[in-house]
Formats: structure tokens, sequence, C-alpha cells
């Protein structure tokens, strides 16, 4: 099974592969468009504001894991002996 | 018990490397569009190219990452809640499943805003903008993949289970029965890498959506302020969600602490309303202080504290309504359930199905009318002065209602992922076979200090589970609601983009008028109905295969052993894992070509009409999207608990009233944890991948081929849809 999906994963990559062939042949003009998201420069206190948000992210990581541990703590460690052999 | 956990656990671990690899390939698709429009088209530099694939691959890792975690972690706890269940201690059971939870929606929720806010603050001003798509483009595409091939796998796995105790009269989770370990396996894999991998993309595009638009709509001098503004607030919803889990951990030690029966739903729904409530002061608090009277803004944003707080409190009062509004029709104690028992009862199969199919029904109605009100409110209050400092102000009011919702991002995700975790306790606990352990008792008493109380204990599981089922229904229309009220942002910052380049109005294309904005509708609605049926065919004979395996293979002599058979159960997950990656994979190559396919077709080759269809398309994909993933979600929710009435409440297990409801459920298994839950992500992966496609095929180099690029990206797509049936069929018998 695994074989006729490497297959067709092989056969649609020919396929995108084939039509980003057809996508490059185009003729190249430079007209970069205003498109872009132009993010703004943001002041001193913005960023020093942010920063702190960084560190209360962090914060909820380290809550994140100590719930882990918590949560692997809450049980006995070994409990093989349950299965019936 | 942690035997059988160590055993799901390193099956989830093998369907997660053989995901990891199948979404290498898919990024390599994304990779070359991307490198295409960015390196070709926009002529960005080499290092720039690269530093935008490289925030791609952040997102897939980070849905992917959070995915592996939450499977962790449900593992860990589901054997601990199993264990916790012998002690008599309900209130502990409950909060080793809310604690896992709440672990995995935090933890998520900070890793996706570091992310965000090292774009924002670190990478360089002409490659931020483009690195928020491309890192949003990937974290959808990680979730879509890991939600559509999850969802596939975990009913494949239930089906095959469920039919079982039809075909050979066996209980829930008996171990003979191969089908219940691969079933645990689909617990995880699906339900729990759901919410996770898709609570972490919604966060994120959401966010990106609104980041956009306040970045092309707003006044340019405002535009910093209201970013650090959104993030701030981001930011403080962390603190509010962790604040509100102590303070109901409290006041549910206090209420409950010392009963031994209580109802499992309570303090699950205290939580959602007092972070609701919390959340609600925090983001009037903190917009006053950030932009109101006295913070120094300019005079024009500093009367509009008030009015966006309230905007957005429409969103966070939204995200603690709708679980109310669902548990009208999914929970056990609401009328709807009752009504499909009733009906199974002389009406057998058939009327249960047509009963569930009217809740669902019933419940697409009322959730719908909620979003109409609550968006109505945002759109009256965006009235009060919005239009002064930006263009569209009630689209960006629409984006702040999804922001909202997600205020509480880590308390939904939370209680999502209860539901998983008590679903396992119970299937553990079962497969352990810890009654038939001679002296089993004292060896407890003994070691732990307790004496169990096996019948109690189950109990509790079933219990905890029905509300685990609850919740579970109640947290998706949530997330669903905000891919549409997310995706209507992000369509109109493609709208401004469209706006910018072609130099067009956009009311002048984008009219009834303009048959090809119906031709988008019409489009839209074809690829939702052919998702629903593609997705629900790859589980149909997925299941077909595995229930034929385990007919084959199950031994219910009285001589043959009690304990599940490690063999036959890694196979039937080889099985589950096949068809859903099969499955999976003629999907989004599917929805992928039909993005290209349609945007390109979009191009503006004489005369901006066709421009229209792509983005009829998106919105049509966006409203028959949602209205189908709630019918289907609510009507699979009714289904289960109507079985789970029958078992726990009525207690009449074997009879063919039970029968009927589990004919119910399996129906419902591919509606709420397949379909409904897959298209969340697959609309907002359309809608920022169309972002990109569009920009491709409106770019002047581009769009007098774009027609014929796009016609051949139908006939892939096509092809696709074509083989997610005709490929996908049950195979003849030999």
């Amino acid at each position: 099974m695994e074989i006729i999906i490497k297959k067709r994963v092989v056969k649609a990559i020919h396929e995108g592969l084939l039509s980003l062939t057809m996508l490059s042949l185009t003729p190249a003009i430079a007209a970069a468009s205003e498109a872009n998201l132009k993010i703004p420069n943001l002041s001193q206190g913005q960023n020093n504001l942010l920063l702190y948000g960084i560190m209360v992210c962090i914060l909820g990581m380290l809550f994140g894991f100590y719930q882990f541990m918590q949560v692997k703590k809450s049980g006995p460690i070994n409990l093989c002996w349950m299965w019936p052999t | 018990m942690l035997d059988v956990a160590d055993i799901i656990y390193e099956t989830c671990k093998t369907y997660l490397i053989q995901q990891g690899k199948l979404l290498c390939i898919l990024f390599a698709f994304i990779g070359i569009c991307i490198a295409f429009y960015f390196g070709f088209l926009q002529k960005t530099p080499l290092s720039g190219v690269l530093l935008i694939l490289a925030w791609t691959v952040i997102g897939i890792l980070g849905s992917y990452s959070v995915a592996w975690y939450g499977i962790r972690m449900n593992t860990l706890a589901n054997s601990r809640a199993a264990f916790a269940s012998l002690e008599t201690k309900p209130l502990k059971l409950l909060n080793i499943a809310l604690d896992a939870g709440m672990s995995i929606g935090v933890l998520l929720v900070c890793v996706e805003l570091i992310m965000m806010l090292i774009i924002l603050l670190f990478v360089p001003r002409e490659l931020a903008g483009a690195s928020f798509i491309g890192f949003a483009v990937g974290e959808s595409l990680g979730a879509s993949a890991l939600r559509i091939a999850g969802g596939i796998f975990t009913k494949i796995a239930d089906i095959g289970s469920d039919l079982m105790k039809i075909a050979f009269g066996i209980k829930e989770d008996d171990p003979r029965n191969p089908g219940v370990i691969a079933d645990c396996t689909g617990d995880n894999a699906g339900d729990s890498v759901g919410p996770t991998a898709d609570g972490f993309e919604t966060y994120g595009v959401t966010g990106v959506a609104l980041v956009s638009f306040i970045v092309l709509a707003v006044q340019p001098a405002l535009t910093g302020i209201l970013l650090t503004w959104i993030f701030v607030m981001r930011v403080l919803m962390i603190i509010t969600s962790v604040s509100s889990f102590y303070i109901n951990r409290a006041l549910s030690q206090a209420r409950f602490g010392s009963k031994k029966d209580f109802d499992f739903e309570q303090p699950l729904t205290s939580l959602v309303w007092i972070t609701s409530i919390l959340s609600i002061v925090v983001t009037f608090a903190v917009s006053y202080y950030l932009l109101g009277p006295g913070s120094g803004v300019p005079v024009q944003l500093q009367k509009l504290w008030l009015v966006l707080s309230v905007v957005i409190s429409c969103g966070t009062l939204g995200a603690a309504l709708i679980p109310e509004f669902t548990k009208i029709f999914t929970s056990p104690n609401s009328r709807h359930v009752a009504e499909v028992v009733k009906a199974s009862r002389e009406g057998g199969p058939s009327l249960n199905i047509l009963s569930g199919l009217v809740a669902g029904n019933f419940s697409a109605f009322w959730i719908g009318m909620l979003f109409l009100a609550l968006m109505f409110v945002a759109y009256y209050a965006s009235g009060y002065g919005l239009s002064e400092i930006m263009i569209y102000p009630s689209i960006f009011a629409f984006g702040l209602v999804a922001f909202g919702m997600l205020g509480m991002g880590p308390v939904t995700i939370a209680v999502d992922s209860y539901g998983p975790v008590t679903d396992n306790a119970q299937s553990i606990y079962e497969l352990s076979l810890i009654e038939a352990i001679p002296n089993v008792e004292k060896q407890i008493q003994k070691e732990f200090g307790f004496k169990p109380d096996f019948d109690k204990a189950k109990h509790y599981l079933e219990a905890n589970d029905g509300a685990g089922n609850t919740f579970k229904a109640t947290a998706k229309p949530v997330l669903i609601g905000t891919a549409v009220v997310g995706a209507t942002t992000m369509i109109f910052s493609l709208i401004l983009v469209i706006k910018n380049v072609l130099g067009v109005q956009p009311e002048q294309i984008l009219t009834l008028l303009n048959p090809y904005t119906i031709f988008g509708l019409l489009a839209g609605g074809s690829v939702i109905y052919w998702f629903t049926g593609a997705s629900t065919q790859a589980v149909t004979t997925g299941a077909y295969r595995t229930v034929e395996y385990i007919k084959k293979h199950i031994q219910l002599d009285e001589n043959a052993s009690q304990k599940a058979s490690i063999e036959q159960s890694k196979e039937v997950v080889k099985i589950c894992t096949q068809y859903a990656q099969q499955g999976m994979f003629n999907i989004f190559i599917a929805i992928f070509s039909f993005t290209l396919a349609f945007s390109f077709l979009s191009a503006p080759v004489n005369g901006n009409e066709p421009v229209a269809f792509f983005v009829s398309y998106l919105i049509s994909i966006a409203v028959f999207g949602l209205f189908q993933a709630v019918f289907m979600a609510n009507a699979g929710g009714c289904w289960d608990n109507a079985k789970k009435v029958v078992e726990v409440d009525l207690q009449e297990k074997g009879t063919p009233l039970h029968e009927a409801t589990i004919v119910g459920d399996t129906v419902g298994d591919p509606f709420k944890d397949t379909s409904s839950v897959a298209l969340n992500p697959i609309i907002k992966f359309t809608t920022l991948f169309g972002l990109l496609a569009m920009e491709i095929a409106i770019s002047e180099s581009f769009r007098n081929v774009a027609p014929y690029v796009g016609g051949i990206f139908l006939v892939i797509a096509l092809f696709f849809v074509w083989r997610s049936f005709y490929g996908m069929r049950i195979p003849a018998k030999e």
C-alpha cells in the first residue's frame, strides 16, 4: 500500500512540477505590486510593552509544563503489575 | 493501566511520524508557490524568500509539535484519570483531565504568541508582512492535514469497534475486540490532535487576518498603536484564562470537594463563564488604559476605546453563549436528545437518524441566528466613529468579534481536550481488566492506601465521558465560528489588495449584478459538499476494511485469552492510517488545486469583472461551511449522547433500543469528528492561501497566462475529486 501511495505522490509531484515549469516560462516583467503588507515601525514604548508580552508568554509556557508535571505526578509511576499475565 | 496507555502512545507515535512525512510533501507544493510569488513575481531577494519560507516551515512545525505535545499530555492523563476513578474522589478525576486540557491550551497559545511577537518585533519591516502570511499558511497547512487525516483515522477505528457491539453482542471496550486500542489511538490522533492543531492555527490565522486588515485599512499613523493594543490584549488573555482556571478550581473544591456524586458538566460550565466575564472586564480595562482618554494616543482614537471593547465583548460573550446553545441540542439532559431516544424506541434506527438530523438542522438555524445577532451588534457599534480612522469599519468589527471569541482560547481548548482524556480513561479501565486480578483490592489498599470501589469507578468514568462528549461538541461551533468570522476579515484584506493593485473600486465589481459573483457562490457550495462526501467516503471504506478484518480475527471462545491482542490491534491501526492518509492526500491536493484554479481563472484579462469570482467563492465556502459544519457537528453530538443516555441513564445495553442508538452514533461519527471539524482549517487554508494565489493571479506579468494555468489546475482538481470517490471505493470481494 505504501508503494502505491508513493507512486501516487510521485505522480502528483510530477503533475505539480509540470504546471510550475509552465509558469516559469511566462515572460517576466518586473512589477512589484503595492500588495505587500507594510508592517509599521513600533515606537520604543510599544516595543518594550510587547517584550514584556513575550515574557508573559514564557511564564505561560512554564505554567503549561507545570501542569504537565502535576498530571504526571498524580498517578502511580508503575502499574505494570496490574496487567494480568 | 499504564501498559495499555503505553501501547496507545506508541501507536500514536508511529502515526504522527507518518503524518510528518506527508506534511513534508505537502510543504513542497506550498513552498513552490510561495517562492514563485515572492521570488519571481515580487523580486524579493533570495534571503528574503528563504526567510518567508522559514516562517512557513516554523508554522507547520508549530502545528505539528503542539499536536505532539497534546498527544503526550493526553496519554499521560488518561491512565492517571482511570486510576483516580478507583479512589471515589470524583473531583480529583475531573481535575486531572482539566489540568491536562489547560496545559495544552495555555502552552499552545503562548507558543503561538511568542512566534507572532518575534515576527512583529524582530523581522525586518519589508519582510514582516510576508512572514506573517507565510507563517499562517504553514500553520494552516499543518492543521488542515492533521485535522483531516486524524478525523478520518479516529472514526474508522471508532465505527469499526462500535459495529462489533452489534455484530457479536459484546460490550463497549471489550479487550478481545482488536478495534478498541485503535479506537483509543484514534481518540488521540483525531480528537486530541484536532483541537490542538486547529486551535493553534485558528489563533494564528485570526491574528494575521486582523494584522493585515489593520495594516491595509487603517490610517498609517495609527497602525502601530492598534497593533500593539491587539497584541497586549492577546497576552493578557493568557493571564485571565489562568486566573479563571484557579478561581474555578477553588470554587469547585468548595462546592464539590467532599461530594461523592455531582454533575461533571457544572465545573466546566462555570469555568467557561468565569473566563468569559473576566475577559470582558479585562478588555474594557486594558482598552481604556491603552487607548482611552489620558493614554496619549491621537485624539480621534481616544473616544473609540469603548466601541472597540464592546465589539470584542460580543465575541467573548459569543464564546460563552455558543456552548449554551449547543447544549440545547447535544447535552444528555436536552429535549432533542430525549426525542432521539424516544424516536428510536419504536422506530428503530431509521427514526433515530431522522430525529438526529432534525436536531442538527435546528441547531444550525439557532446558531446561525446567534452569529447574525452578534455580528449585527458589532456592526452597529462600529457605526460610532470607527469610520474616521479606517475604511470598511464593519468588516474590522467582524474580525474583532472572532478575536473576542478567541480571547478565552486556552479555556476553549482545555474543555475541548477534556473529552479525549475521559474517553480514553474509560477504555483503559476496561482494557486493564483490573477487577479480574485476584486480591487486587488488598494490593491497592497496601500500596496506595485506599480501598477501590469498582462500581463507583465505572459510573464516574461513564458520566465523565458524557460530560466530555458535550464539551467536545460545544467547542466545535466556537472554532468554526471564528473560522468564518475571521475569514470574512481575511477576504476583505484580499479585496483591499485587489483595490490597490488593479485600482478599481471594490463596490463596482463585487456586486450581485456581476455574473461572476453568482458563479463564485455556486462553486463554493459545490466544493463544501464534495469535501463532506469525500471525507465521509474515506471513513466508510476504511471502516469497511476494519470491520472485515476484525470479524475475521476476533476470538470470542471461552478458552481464548481475555486480553487485547497487540498484534491485531496494530494491524487495525495500520488499516486506519492507510485510509486516513490516502483520503487526506486526495482531499488536500484537490483543495489546493481548486484554490489555484479558481483564483487564476479570476485573473482580470479583459476587464475586471472575473475578479469577483474568487472573492465570492471564498465567501461562499465560509457561509456554506459554517452551516454544514454546525449542522453536522450537532447532529453527531446528539446521536452520541442519545446512545450515552441509553447506556448510562436507562441501563438498556444490548436491547434493540441500544442497537438503534449505536447505528445513529456510527452515522454521527464522521459527521461530528471528520467532516465538520475539518471544515474549519479548510476554510482558513483556502482563504489564506487564496490571498497569495490571488496576488499571483492579478500581478501584471502573470495575469494574461493565468486563465490557462488555472484551467490546468482545474483539471488536476477535478481528477482528484474523481479519485476521492472512484479511487476509494470498497474493494469487490475476491
